[in-house]
């Protein structure tokens, strides 16, 4: 193991945020606050049905009616498409509507009201196709392919990879080692299929826009993490360079994965274009609920082989996750979730066969939620392992310490671990949690250990040096809850040596900023926070050239005025690892359980904004407990059911059982002074551990998520019936 | 959101099949509808009024029978309504199926109801409860239409 | 959303608003549930009138007969606060404090959540349970209706358009009668109930004098169960009885299936929660 290289004292101090006075004190702006005068304001057709042909568009009562200014449809922005990284999702339909949702025509009008109602007294005729609602009948033979043509589909940076069906969106095939062979010989083999539900990001800020032309350059205000990943997108499917493109995109209001997909950005530009005026748009969480890029629901098998010791010697998977009407939500090169391949992280797999993919449907499109992908495996992995412990009479913590990975062995994906601090995490698990004191009656204990790669990219970030000493930061990187702005000024804070309050960090434009790889996949440590500290380094250099020896305020009053740009690229593979314990109670006669308590032992390497780590753990926590017990997008026929938050409930503050983190630091991370990534690490682990506490308390196994009350309900009353469940499925014993 | 009501008329079949399909007869069993009239063979506009507490809904749209066999007993019916305050629409089909019953006739009725646009967007099963309760009254209704005829 | 904002001072007043717009105008008080309406869209009136101005319609206190009189306008926060409320039963200051999170009820009115007729709300089904009635007044002079006749269906009530609910009477409860709130909530602390059960029951001579049972979240309405409560009335209240009373219940809710639950569980959960009051009540 590496030795750690110890970070200067100024991190060991509670940071104080540096944008939280203005986001206590109100004066933090949000897209939906920027107003310009001239303002319009947009409102959207959308179809009502889950397939069909659109036959006619009637705009002409609208376009008749006071103050509105434009009425767009399909035919104006054909053959425009957008989306992260394939770009299939039209601007607005003008031939086929593929979903509940799916936008026809466009308005612009002086208020949102006016611009409601011509919206209301626009006429589409449809012709409804059959829909596909289900990823098995999308791949079924026969099926209605959902995108006929999908040959001028941009795919942006590179070629988009082949699938094996026309209503696959991205699929993978990993396999390494002899899986068939290694089947053959196991001692024993399980199986188990899941089922997950499609879910929300749940931020409070909606989506928000304002877009105007500015002479030959178009200005957007956006809710858009990843400002430069919006430019190149609009770039792309407008036909504009992008230079002509700025994206403003200030504080963000929660993300959770879902801030790195606009939808609205596209069309504006159209009604801005055809009115010369600015527009304006703020989606109403009603549609939030009902068309933005959502956590993919799906199912997953798991069939793994053991050997007399309870070694997996063989694993083998099938991942299919509903990727609704469109991939435009996906940014990676897959066009599936992050991790949709990674089916039993954190442990030594010598023989791995793992298929995944995402499938057309005419449903809400799914896309990125904090960590995608994971919370769907981890729990399929992780109740997978528990049944398996049960099934072999071995203690479920003592099954994972069998398999846990080390350093020198190879993961499902068949990369070699360098190091692991997968033994430590379960020892000290084990130890915090006091697994081996016996449980409290009608109480029920439950794991999930998982692994993240801390995250890769690119970025750049600006140094200015002024003679007073002071020091601007310049990023492109908004601060959307994470603690980005605190992160990058104690980095630079501790490299130079200098207080605090010397450091002050700005926000910019894509006009005015280096360009960066934004918010998301875990990045903004290792690769923005890298790149704070390699220009903090730069420019130490520079000082020592100008003024050898010499204290930093007097370096800093001969080499001022000075700007340092850096670039930085992590890549490195370096994983994390974390384990959760939970208890249960559960209440045999409703199913209802309660979380009593919780562990969670996260390697995290150094730490930096000690708060922050602890929050957005703890914030993880609680979005994870969310997906465990109660999010649900419920769907009837294609349409989604649960159109606002008091349906779609989210947990707050009250629901939070008390939660133990132990954080272990000495396994050093990719990032600036060792560091790892903790934002997508403790959300995908707790619908495992509650699904495995359930089952330890009362018996009963939900192999779905979310585990509600009626599910633990019926599961107790199949329990009471014996036999087999769904889902359940155990070859018989290879001697 | 599929739909079922059964009910017993005592009349023989051939009376009850003059009556539903004798639309405009047969749409005012329907709780809230102000007006039907013909428009062409086998279509019918008609405005349908729904309260749902302080939700108003009035609905403008037409009926069509889409199929009939007076011998089989069965006709099909289609019904697309808007309505252009809230911003939504309703699109029905519904499905007659008549049976002799030893002098009474039974009415088989199978709706399937989408709703549609921001209508669908109050709660969902409560609109299904209140379809319910309409077609089970509508049926009633036509029980009560025939027996009096 | 555009409408004129009226904000009478007087109950009259606010009739002749109610009168002279008809059914283009709607009643707001705390606005929870107007204000959500009217955001969606669906509903759109050209005259909002508020009753939060008019002094007559506020105010929690004793009555005269050592019942207590909330009028239409106090707040579900204030209702739960009140020392006369909880004097009265502190079962009923549970169920309004069980209302949503204390945001909500800071604004919602306690005449304004009986007027919106939601049958997964707290308060109306024990105020049924406790013999609670609604002063109401129109054009054409006042009434009095209880609490337990007052929804008729989802979201719909007995009063007439021109008709502004403005006070609440709970009467005075009988020496030795026990009351309970039960609230099922396996979601989130502020979500509405699976199901919830308000009970009173007085005992005499260690048989049950009077039982009243209403089960919210489970019908179009609050729902009284009058089988449990003739299978209780008379009876030593054993273990047992109360479960066979219990029991009844489930033929006589009628829940939806929704995402709180299949309308089979809820009708087992009405069951438990239930035979859970009524237990609570004979050992409390």
């Amino acid at each position: 193991m590496k030795t750690l290289e110890r970070p200067p004292g100024v991190l060991s101090e509670p940071e104080w945020r540096v944008e939280g006075r203005d986001k206590v004190t109100g004066a933090a702006r949000y897209a939906a606050d920027v107003r310009v005068p001239n303002m319009l304001h947009a409102a959207f057709v959308s179809s009502p049905h889950a397939h069909a042909r659109i036959v006619k568009v009637d705009a002409s009562a609208a376009r008749g009616m006071l103050g509105v200014r434009a009425v767009i449809t399909g035919a104006d922005v054909r053959p425009a498409r957008y989306g992260r990284r394939l770009q299939d999702w039209p601007v607005l339909c003008w031939d086929h509507a593929l979903f509940i949702g799916d936008r026809v025509a466009a308005v612009a009008a002086d208020t949102p009201e006016i611009a409601d109602a011509a919206a209301r007294a626009i006429a589409v005729e449809y012709e409804e196709l059959p829909a596909v609602l289900d990823p098995e009948a999308a791949l079924a033979e026969g099926a209605p392919v959902l995108h006929l043509d999908p040959s001028p589909y941009l795919y942006l940076g590179g070629k988009r990879p082949t699938v094996p069906n026309a209503n696959v969106q991205g699929y993978g095939l990993h396999e390494h080692g002899d899986v068939d062979a290694a089947f053959a010989s196991a001692h024993r083999t399980f199986e188990h299929r899941f089922t997950l539900a499609r879910t929300h990001q749940g931020y409070i800020e909606p989506h928000a826009t304002l877009l105007w032309l500015d002479g030959d350059v178009v200005r957007v205000v956006s809710t858009n993490k990843a400002p430069y990943g919006l430019r190149q997108q609009m770039a792309a499917c407008l036909g504009l360079p992008e230079e002509k493109i700025v994206v403003d995109a200030g504080h963000i209001g929660g993300d959770f994965g879902g801030k790195g997909h606009s939808i609205d950005e596209f069309v504006l530009y159209y009604l801005a274009r055809a009115t010369g005026r600015p527009v304006r748009a703020v989606m109403r969480y009603a549609d939030e609920l009902q068309m933005s890029a959502t956590r993919h629901g799906g199912t997953i098998t798991l069939r793994t082989g053991v050997d007399r010791e309870g070694k997996f010697v063989a694993h083998s998977a099938r991942v299919v996750f509903d990727g609704g009407a469109y991939a435009a939500g996906k940014p990676v090169a897959t066009l599936m979730p992050g991790e949709a391949m990674v089916t039993l992280a954190g442990y030594h797999l010598p023989n791995v066969r793992v298929e995944a993919m995402t499938v057309y449907t005419n449903q809400i499109p799914a896309g990125h939620s904090r960590a995608p992908g994971q919370p769907q495996n981890v729990f399929a992995a992780e109740s997978h392992v528990d049944l398996i412990a049960r099934e072999l009479g071995l203690d479920p913590l003592e099954l994972r310490e069998r398999n846990a990975i080390r350093g020198g062995e190879i993961d499902v994906e068949g990369d070699v671990w360098h190091d692991s601090a997968a033994h430590e995490v379960l020892a000290t698990l084990r130890r915090e949690a006091r697994w081996d004191a016996a449980r409290g009656r009608g109480h029920g204990r439950g794991i999930a250990l998982g692994a993240r790669p801390s995250g890769r990219g690119k970025s750049a970030i600006a140094l200015r040096l002024d003679r007073e000493g002071r020091v601007e930061v310049l990023t492109a990187v908004a601060d959307q809850g994470g603690g980005q702005h605190t992160l990058f000024q104690r980095i630079v804070a501790a490299e130079l040596g200098i207080p605090l309050d010397r450091i002050t960090v700005r926000r910019g434009t894509t006009e005015n900023t280096p360009r960066d790889a934004g918010i998301g996949g875990s990045r903004v440590t290792p690769v923005q926070g890298g790149a704070a500290l390699e220009a903090a380094r730069k420019l130490k250099a520079k000082l020592d050239e100008v003024a050898p020896g010499a204290p930093f305020a007097e370096a800093a009053r001969r080499a001022a005025p000075l700007e340092i740009v850096a670039e930085h690229t992590s890549d490195a593979n370096v994983n994390a690892v974390y384990a959760y314990a939970l208890e249960v109670e559960v209440d045999r006669d409703t199913g209802h359980l309660r979380v009593l308590d919780a562990v969670l032992v996260a390697d995290v390497g150094t730490v930096i904004n000690p708060v922050a780590a602890r929050g957005q753990l703890e914030g993880g926590f609680i979005f994870g407990l969310g997906q465990a017990l109660m999010e649900e997008l419920r769907v009837e026929d294609g349409r989604v059911t649960t159109t606002n938050l008091g349906d779609y409930k989210l947990p707050t503050i009250a629901d939070a059982p008390p939660l133990r983190i132990v954080l272990l630091t000495d396994s050093p991370g990719p990032g600036p002074f060792g560091a790892k990534s903790v934002g997508e690490l403790s959300n995908p682990g707790v619908g495992a551990a509650v699904a495995n506490a359930v089952h330890d308390a009362c018996g009963a196994r939900v192999f779905s998520l979310p585990v509600t009350a009626e599910k633990v309900f019926s599961a107790l009353r199949t329990e009471r019936r014996a036999g087999p469940q769904e889902g359940w499925h155990t070859d018989a014993v290879r001697e | 959101m599929k739909l079922a009501q059964t009910v017993t008329v005592k009349a023989p079949r051939d009376k009850v099949w003059g009556i539903v399909l004798d639309v405009p007869a047969a749409a005012r069993c329907v709780p809230g509808v102000a007006s039907v009239r013909p428009a062409g063979s086998d279509r019918y506009q008609g405005t349908l009024a729904v309260q749902i507490g302080p939700v108003r809904l009035v609905l403008d749209g037409d009926i069509a029978i889409t199929a009939r066999d007076e011998k089989a007993g069965t006709a099909s019916f289609r019904a697309d309504a808007k309505d252009s305050r809230v911003g939504g629409a309703i699109k029905a089909t519904v499905d007659l199926a008549l049976a002799d019953r030893s002098g009474a006739t039974d009415i088989k009725i199978a709706t399937d109801l989408q709703v549609l646009g921001r209508l669908g967007e109050f709660g969902q099963p409560v609109i299904k409860r209140k379809a319910d309760q309409m077609m089970g009254d509508f049926a009633e209704c036509l029980a009560r239409a025939v027996a009096g005829r | 959303m555009t409408y004129d904002y009226h904000e009478p001072r007087e109950v009259a007043e606010a009739l002749h608003l109610l009168v002279k717009h008809g059914e283009d105008a709607h009643l707001i008080a705390g606005g929870t549930a107007t204000v959500l309406l009217l955001r969606q869209g669906l509903i759109r009136p050209g005259h909002v009138i508020s009753l939060r101005a008019i002094g007559a319609l506020s105010g929690i206190g004793r009555a005269p007969d050592g019942g207590l009189r909330i009028g239409a306008t106090a707040t579900h926060r204030q209702a739960e606060r009140s020392a006369d409320v909880r004097a009265l039963s502190p079962a009923l200051t549970n169920a309004f404090a069980s209302v949503a999170t204390v945001r909500i009820r800071n604004q919602a009115t306690v005449g304004g959540s009986l007027a919106h007729a939601d049958p997964a709300q707290d308060p109306p089904p024990m105020l049924a349970a406790l013999g609670a009635a609604v002063t109401i007044v129109s054009p054409r002079g006042a009434r009095s209706i209880a609490v337990e006749d007052l929804a008729v269906d989802h979201f719909t009530t007995t009063l007439a358009g021109d008709e502004i609910i403005t006070e609440v009477i709970v009467p005075p409860l009988a020496p030795g009668t026990r009351a309970t709130y039960v609230k099922f909530l396996p979601r989130t602390a502020d979500d509405y109930a699976t199901v919830s059960v308000a009970a009173a029951m007085r005992l005499a001579d260690g048989a049950v004098a009077d039982a009243r049972i209403v089960l919210g979240a489970v019908g179009p309405t609050p729902i009284r169960a009058r089988a449990a409560e003739a299978a209780l009335a008379g009876a030593k209240p054993s273990r047992e009885r109360l479960a066979q009373a219990a029991a009844l219940v489930r033929d006589e809710v009628d829940p939806l299936d929704d995402l709180r639950g299949s309308a089979e569980y809820k009708r087992e959960m009405a069951r438990v929660w239930t035979e859970r009051a009524l237990l609570a009540l004979v050992e409390a």
